[in-house]
Parts: structure tokens; C-alpha cells; sequence
């Protein structure tokens, strides 16, 4: 069923951040003439998430928001523009957007609201933070500013990042990662051992393999208890413990809602005229389902989804090689891909970098990860693009000057 | 038309080689390349791809006189 986009039933999209963006510019870049409304819980104008976690934590004086738009652009794109107002339900049968007391009729919708920071659970004190928004990062950058004993609970990569900045502030820095290994789900456990090695190179005390059993303090957090009953002096808890997607606003809308909004494919909800796109979108193919965090995913499947859903019979599907980077302690870690959890191989040089670790599925490349290799990690996405196989890929890996091979791994499984 | 990279802004994160690898190079130096600063017009929609995927905004398009 088709539904009619226009005047009265406008495009809609609800989530001003990045995927947000994208759709709208997409819609109007695919010629669509008809109205456009953007909705977003945030009152800031959609601004750019990974600089928070980085530039933005740097000391000096306060930072510039890293808006993508100004009021005006979004103004020459002719969008109907409504921030700080979260979404708080969807009537798929009546096809409107709920925002408290006031509905907005759609023709098309995208649903592009991203993700929130999990939170500790228990009590909560002054100088926990966590960052996921502008507000989120101002907040920690005071906390910084203010000098400060730092323990990051999370050794994902925005607690890596965020371990980076204190770092580079020259404050003491401990971060507690409940897995023996960082980053097992995103690199594979071989790979996070590469990666653990950069805190203790850069004197961040990285305690693995327990978890947080409380914080403790007054009104201000002043220690962070561990399950082995460690306590380690605070003054300041970034908790870096992953986000969860925003769809308690869709609660009772019908859509099927799974760690995400459950989209096929072509980013379709299941509702009529429903789309979805980002970090919300949880998308689901024969070979399993996969919900993405990362900023070329949000921007691809904004894009993507506008286009959809504006023109449903000719809807593609996501297809992208996925990619996402990450900046800390002036590295630079890039992955493309994913890790399957079967052989890797390691190359370059795996204690000071740079290197580069492979993952193989079946006969293919499944992914590629290197630190400092900025120069190599689009050729392998390219690879993965083309299906090529594992033997050809080595071959490619190990003929490039000065990047000798480490050593298979079949042993390194996940 | 003209292809305009704005150095300061790029963090050489490839994803305009991605998208449109005969134009942009990330080389082994780390730099961006830009292989062909002038682009035939045909080349528009590719191109404003490109500069559509950069993360850090370094590239903008011109048109050439």
C-alpha cells in the first residue's frame, strides 16, 4: 500500500541528529517538492557526535558546538523544524507522530532517534557522567577542567577516547572493563588486546575482567567500589557502558521493536510509510539481524531511508561495508567490516604499531582493522565490497612495503 | 568542475576514496589525494556523494568557469 506524500501528509522525520540530517537533505537532493517536517528531542540544531568525545574534551577554551547546520540551511532545505520536542508515540493506523499533546499527520516517516547512554544502576551522585550529547560533553569537559582523579567504567571506545582526553590533560586516569578482554564484540579478542596495550603505553591504569559493584560518596561521587571489593579514589566516573536505542516513545505502536526498531533490508518498519535509520534501526536479512553505532551507517541509511521511503517501489537495500574509526592517544584505530570470530591474521607491528589485523569468514575477507594505517583501510573495504577471497586478500596485505606478517592466528577465536 | 579540499578539516578517513576511489586517495603518507582536481561535469552526482560522505565536511564543489 502506498501512502500518498503531501501537503497534508508531509514527510516526517523524527531524530535531528545525524540519520535525521541525512534523510532530510536526501529528500530534498532526491527533488522531493512536498513539505518536510524534522523533529528532535534535543533543543540544539543537529551538530556532530564524535568530535564530543574528542576535540571537544581537549583543554583550552570551550569549544564551538560541532553543529553540521545552521538555522539557515535548514531554513534554504525549506524544513519544518520543531527541537527540543521528544516524540512520545505513534499511531500507525491514523499515521501521526505524538509529541505530548500535539500530533503530526505523516505521509512518509523515518525514525532516526538514535541511541542513550546506559547509566550505572543505583544511586547517583554529582561528577557521573555520561556522553552521549553537546550537554553531556560540556558537563565533562567542566569536570576535566577542574583536574580531577578519572576512572572510566568502560573500555569500549568512547571510554578509550574519554581515557585519552583526561590522559592528555595529564590526569591520572584508571578505566575498569568488566570483560578480560576490551572490545571483544566490535574487534575479536586478539585485536583487543592490540588495542588494550595503548592505555597502559599512555599511563592509563586498565583493570580488566571486573566489574563496578557500587560508587560510593555523598553528594559527589568520591570512590568507585569494585566486585573484588578494589576502591578506587574519583572525583570523577565517565561511564562508557554502550547506549541503548531510543524507542520507548514507540512502546504500544505495533512496530516490532527487538534492541532497536526491526527494519528489513530496505530499512522498512513493517507499518505502512514507516522507515527507519541508524543508530535506532536494528536491520534484519536472512543471515541475521545487525543494529550499527557507527556515523557512516547513520548518514547512509538517513539517506537511504528518505529515498525509500519516498519512492517505496523502487526501494533499495542497505548494502554498505560497514566503517567506523576511532581517535585516541594520537592513534588512529579504523575497521571495516566485521569480525566473525574465526581466524585473523596479524600484520605489521602488533607492540608499536602500525598493524593491521584481518578476519577471515569461510573463504572470504570478513573485515579489516588497522591502527595507523589510514592509507590501507578503504582498499580493504573495497576488497570486502567484491567478495574477495581470503588468500587474495593476504597476498594484497603482505605485498605493501614494510608490513610483514606477523603470524596467522586460528587459535585467536572469540 | 572544481574539486575543493579543505585540508585543515581532513582527518583522511577515507570515505571519499569510498565512495569515489578514482578521484580520492588516502596514500601511505596518510595525506588525501585528490586525483583529479578538475572533474567532467557527468561526474557531479558521484562527486556531491563524496562530499555528502565526509565526516569532517573538508570537501565542497565548485563549478568551473
Amino acid at each position: 500500500m502506498t501512502i500518498a506524500v503531501g501537503v497534508n501528509r508531509p514527510l516526517v522525520v523524527v531524530g535531528a541528529s545525524l540519520a535525521g540530517l541525512r534523510a532530510v537533505q536526501a529528500a530534498r537532493r532526491a527533488g522531493h517538492p512536498g513539505p518536510i517536517t524534522l523533529v528532535g528531542a534535543e533543543p540544539h540544531l543537529p551538530y556532530d557526535r564524535p568530535p564530543l568525545s574528542k576535540a571537544f574534551l581537549a583543554a583550552g577554551p570551550l569549544p564551538e558546538p560541532p553543529s553540521y547546520s545552521s538555522a539557515e540551511e535548514l531554513r534554504a532545505l525549506d524544513v519544518d523544524l520543531h527541537l527540543g520536542r521528544p516524540a512520545t508515540g505513534l499511531d500507525v493506523e491514523a499515521r501521526e507522530v505524538v509529541l505530548g499533546d500535539e500530533r503530526l499527520p505523516y505521509g512518509a516517516l523515518v525514525i532516526a532517534t538514535g541511541a542513550v547512554a546506559r547509566h550505572l544502576p543505583g544511586e547517583q551522585f554529582a561528577g557521573v557522567h555520561t556522553l552521549r550529547t553537546l550537554d553531556d560533553a560540556r558537563a565533562l569537559r567542566a569536570g576535566l577542567d577542574a583536574g580531577a582523579r578519572v576512572v572510566v567504567v568502560g573500555a569500549g571506545f568512547i571510554g578509550a577516547e574519554v581515557a585519552s582526553a583526561a590522559r592528555a590533560r595529564g590526569l591520572p586516569v584508571t578505566v575498569v572493563e568488566a570483560a578480560p578482554v576490551p572490545l571483544v564484540r566490535a574487534v575479536g579478542e586478539l585485536a583487543g588486546g592490540l588495542c588494550a596495550a595503548l592505555h597502559d603505553r599512555h599511563g592509563t591504569d586498565l583493570r580488566v575482567g571486573v566489574g563496578v559493584a557500587r560508587l560510593a560518596g555523598s553528594d559527589r561521587v568520591e570512590a568507585v567500589v569494585l566486585d573484588d571489593g578494589t576502591r578506587l579514589p574519583a572525583d570523577l566516573v565517565v561511564v562508557g557502558i554502550g547506549a541503548t536505542p531510543a524507542t520507548g516513545w514507540l512502546a504500544g505502536s505495533g512496530l516490532t521493536l527487538d534492541d532497536g526498531v526491526r527494519v528489513d533490508p530496505t530499512l522498512h518498519a513493517g507499518a505502512p510509510g514507516v522507515w527507519a535509520a541508524g543508530d535506532v534501526a536494528r536491520v534484519v536479512s536472512p543471515g541475521g539481524s545487525v543494529r550499527l553505532e557507527h556515523w557512516t551507517s547513520a548518514a547512509e541509511q538517513g539517506a537511504l531511508a528518505a529515498r525509500n521511503a519516498l519512492d517505496p517501489a523502487a526501494a533499495s537495500p542497505y548494502t554498505a561495508v560497514p566503517y567506523f574509526w576511532s581517535d585516541s592517544y594520537g592513534h588512529k584505530l579504523q575497521m571495516v567490516g566485521h569480525a566473525p570470530g574465526g581466524d585473523v591474521e596479524v600484520l605489521g607491528d602488533a607492540d608499536s604499531g602500525p598493524w593491521t589485523v584481518l578476519y577471515r569468514s569461510g573463504d572470504a575477507l570478513a573485515g579489516a582493522l588497522t591502527l595507523d594505517l589510514p592509507g590501507r583501510i578503504m582498499k580493504y573495504r573495497a576488497m570486502i565490497a567484491r567478495s574477495t577471497s581470503w588468500d587474495d586478500a593476504l597476498a594484497a596485505a603482505a605485498s605493501r612495503p614494510g608490513v610483514a606478517a606477523q603470524g596467522s592466528s586460528s587459535a585467536a577465536r572469540r | 568542475m572544481r574539486i575543493v579540499l579543505d585540508q585543515a578539516k581532513c582527518s583522511s578517513l577515507g570515505m571519499c576514496e569510498a565512495v569515489a576511489p578514482e578521484f580520492f586517495e588516502v596514500g601511505d603518507d596518510g595525506a588525501l589525494a585528490v586525483l583529479q582536481p578538475e572533474a567532467p561535469e557527468d561526474q557531479r552526482a558521484l562527486l556531491e556523494d563524496a562530499v555528502v560522505a565526509c565526516p569532517t565536511g573538508a570537501l565542497t564543489l565548485t563549478l568551473t568557469e
